[in-house]
């Protein structure tokens, strides 16, 4: 298995695109900064939205979390599960004794592990990044928070921040690794993940027209079954003073791996290994 | 004749795909479901997050594209324009077609033409399911006003209508030529389709401009009410820049790769 992973690995970055995703990592924290400096202008400084050196690492996170992020594992995705099986390329691993359930699960283990790589350096550089663009005063605001933070304070939660980003990033590699699976091109792939993520954003606003009938308590936890929006508002509401949602939150996450996991691994049980 | 026939061949080919059928029968079903949709929510719609309006005999069409538009333009037309622009030559397919002696610019517009006639008829059968529904299940009226503009006369809101798809099928051949641009200088269908959604998005962190990919139907109405005058110069000259440098990608290019 040790082994596997680490052809895995090799393979994953011996690709060009591998690399340019992680050099793309400044190009879009300044486009991020450039964006949120603009903002800046129209904002008082006790906003919470106010961009400073230490709320930077989680605002440039989370415009671009729904979005850059969820194209970046797109990407890996189809790559590594789509195009190597389609292609046949993955035959020269499976002339081995593996079978595709072992394979699968290493590719799953080294997309993690790339994504966290990816999330840890863009954490290093939006530090960066912050203290050279933006100011940084003694006390700041953070949102759902009465108290002001010290920059400490920002730290350990920006680290949380993180921590639950990526949690919700395991669900959504859960779902594309099965849509992956299913997909019998890599088009077909991208347009169908693509479909969902769409889906997922627009579903929730549907729902707010009828929020009068649902009630507030249904709305909230049907909108929270969105991973997008979980990504969106959720970590916020989890971080919150008085935090809100955390255990529907946790629940639906846990759902989404426990589900799709186990439909990828079902149907790849029954896929043919003579590709 | 030979013009005629290739056409007809990449048509063929076209269809040839599961996932062409399969992403027209998905079209078909967002676009009974987007009847249910406006009738569940009253009739009601939007010119931008702002401004609501309530929906008519006269005035359903446009609105049917707000949604829908979203699928045309991030999942539909990025999924055809990549296999038919990249997929087909990444895989050797195409080969095929250069056996013979065609001209690669002739090729080129057969192509696009192929996919520009499927985007219309995607429109031209939205705009008349759109129009057909909103005479049967919303009010009757004889005079609408749209976004910044007066009260309209039935032939008017008519001819209203008509320029606004008119508009949004500029938009989405916009989208088409760039998407073959982009297909063709990149190296493999996975990146050509993640840099189409990249320059759909892109475009807005460059200058709000370019947000008509995004805010579509909010976008038209726009331009419809006079108040943005940059959208079909610029939608224009995407077309015509992207076709020039593709052209000239496509004549000078090594297909024996």
């Amino acid at each position: 298995m040790k082994q596997l992973v680490q052809s895995e690995w090799e393979r994953l970055w011996k690709r060009k695109t591998t690399w340019l995703l992680f050099f793309s990592v400044p190009l879009v924290l300044l486009g991020a900064a450039k964006y949120l400096h603009t903002q800046n202008q129209a904002l008082s400084t006790d906003l919470p939205q106010y961009a400073v050196a230490w709320n930077f690492p989680i605002l440039g996170l989370s415009e671009m979390l729904i979005t850059v992020f969820q194209g970046i594992i797109l990407i890996l995705i189809a790559f590594s599960v789509t195009e190597e099986y389609r292609t046949g390329q993955l035959r020269m691993v499976l002339i081995r004794s593996y079978s595709y359930q072992e394979i699968l699960f290493a590719k799953f283990i080294v997309t993690i592990g790339t994504i966290v790589l990816f999330f840890a350096i863009y954490f290093a550089v939006s530090y960066l990044l912050g203290m050279i663009i933006f100011d940084a005063p003694a006390k700041f605001p953070l949102f759902y928070h009465q108290e002001l933070a010290t920059w400490a304070d920002g730290l350990l939660y920006n680290v949380k921040f993180y921590g639950i980003a990526m949690f919700t990033v395991l669900a959504i590699v859960s779902i594309l690794f099965f849509i992956g699976v299913v997909s019998h091109t890599t088009t077909t792939m991208i347009g169908t993940s693509i479909g969902y993520l769409l889906f997922s954003f627009a579903y929730p606003n549907v729902l707010s027209i009828m929020k009068p009938l649902l009630g507030d308590t249904l709305y909230m936890k049907l909108f929270f079954t969105s991973i997008p929006m979980i990504q969106w508002q959720g970590i916020t509401a989890m971080l919150a003073e008085h935090p809100k949602w955390t255990g529907w939150i946790i629940f639906v996450i846990s759902m989404t791996i426990i589900i799709f996991n186990v439909l990828t691994f079902l149907i790849v049980k029954k896929k043919d290994s003579y590709i | 004749m030979i013009v005629k026939n290739v056409w007809i061949s990449e048509f063929e080919r076209m269809f040839k795909r599961k996932k062409t059928w399969v992403g027209l029968f998905v079209y078909l079903f967002l676009l009974g479901f987007e009847c249910l949709f406006l009738y569940g929510v009253g009739g009601q719609s939007f010119y931008d997050p702002d401004h609501v309006v309530g929906l008519n005999s006269l005035n359903t069409a446009p609105f049917f594209l707000r949604e829908l538009g979203l699928f045309l333009i991030f999942v539909l037309i990025p999924m055809f324009v990549v296999d038919s622009f990249n997929g087909e030559y990444t895989s050797g397919a195409y080969r095929l077609v250069l056996l013979r002696p065609q001209g690669r610019a002739k090729l080129f517009a057969i192509k696009w033409s192929v996919q520009g006639v499927l985007i219309f008829g995607l429109l031209v059968f939205t705009w008349l399911a759109a129009t057909i529904y909103g005479y049967l299940v919303f009010p009757n009226v004889t005079e609408v006003s749209f976004f910044n503009t007066g009260e309209l006369q039935s032939s008017e809101a008519f001819l209203y209508v008509l320029t606004f798809y008119a508009i949004a099928l500029l938009i989405l051949l916009a989208i088409l030529t760039i998407g073959s641009l982009i297909s063709t200088v990149m190296p493999n269908v996975i990146l050509s389709y993640i840099g189409i959604i990249g320059f759909l998005i892109g475009g807005l962190y460059v200058s709000d401009h370019f947000s008509f990919f995004i805010t579509f139907t909010d976008s038209i109405f726009q331009v419809l009410g006079k108040q943005n005058m940059t959208l079909i110069p610029l939608a224009f000259s995407i077309v015509l820049i992207s076709a020039i440098l593709n052209v000239t990608i496509w004549t000078k290019r090594d297909w024996m790769e």
